[in-house]
């Protein structure tokens, strides 16, 4: 099967619906049961604070954890030169 | 507050520099939101396919793009072509003009760099600079 790119928008409840669109490129039919694996490519969240729940706040201590991990000894200078590299 | 994070920030950041760990405290309880360009991000991959632990550093990326709070900014036509007037008026190179013009882009009311390119008044003019040491 050929992969289909599907834009969805959740609702308040964080629910969303495949548009019918492409239910015949997916072979869907009304009311079909189908089980749906879903990786997102990019989340657009709006830029501004909010408060956070227990699980945001323990994933944001992951990655916390995570940027010490694999951040640390990065070649500042060697971004700098890429940055100082002329293009264009 | 909504801060631009150049990638000196989460290298200082990863040194558990003291200025760091209070924002990060800040964006624990709900008072800051981090931007962060995908070149930042580009940046980051290299050094950690150098280091050949290019996995954790896509472990990191994807819980960052879950988290409110933080945003992964991508160039839009809209950053692409604003950062050619940076680049042209305010003379950054175009990798630093393209995360000034995403920072801007978003509104970002503070930028944290320890890159001091961006330590110039016309800079500053636009948006608050920290420096990060």
């Amino acid at each position: 099967m050929v992969a289909t790119f599907v834009k969805v928008k959740a609702d308040e409840n964080g629910d969303v619906q495949i548009p019918t669109t492409v239910w015949r490129k997916l072979g869907v039919q009304p009311n079909q049961e189908v089980e749906v694996l879903v990786t997102p490519l990019r989340v657009n969240k709006p830029v501004t604070p909010v408060k956070l729940t227990d699980e945001d706040r323990a994933r944001l201590h992951r990655i916390g954890e995570l940027i010490e991990e694999t951040f640390a000894g990065m070649d500042m200078e060697y971004v700098r030169e890429g940055r100082r590299d002329r293009w264009l | 507050m909504v801060i631009g994070a150049d990638t000196g920030f989460f290298v200082k950041r990863s040194e558990r520099a003291p200025r760091t760990v209070e924002i990060w405290g800040d964006i624990l309880s709900g008072q800051d939101f981090l931007v962060v360009s995908v070149l930042t991000i580009a940046e980051f991959y290299a050094h950690q396919i150098k280091r050949a632990k290019l996995a954790a550093a896509e472990e990191l990326v994807s819980e960052m793009q879950l988290v409110p709070n933080i945003s992964i900014l991508p160039v839009s036509l809209e950053i692409a072509a604003a950062s050619a007037r940076y680049r042209r008026g305010l003379n950054l190179p175009t990798v630093d003009a393209v995360i000034f013009a995403t920072f801007l882009s978003a509104g970002c009311d503070l930028l944290l760099t320890t890159d001091s390119i961006f330590d110039q008044e016309s800079v500053r003019n636009l948006i608050p600079v920290e420096l990060l040491v």
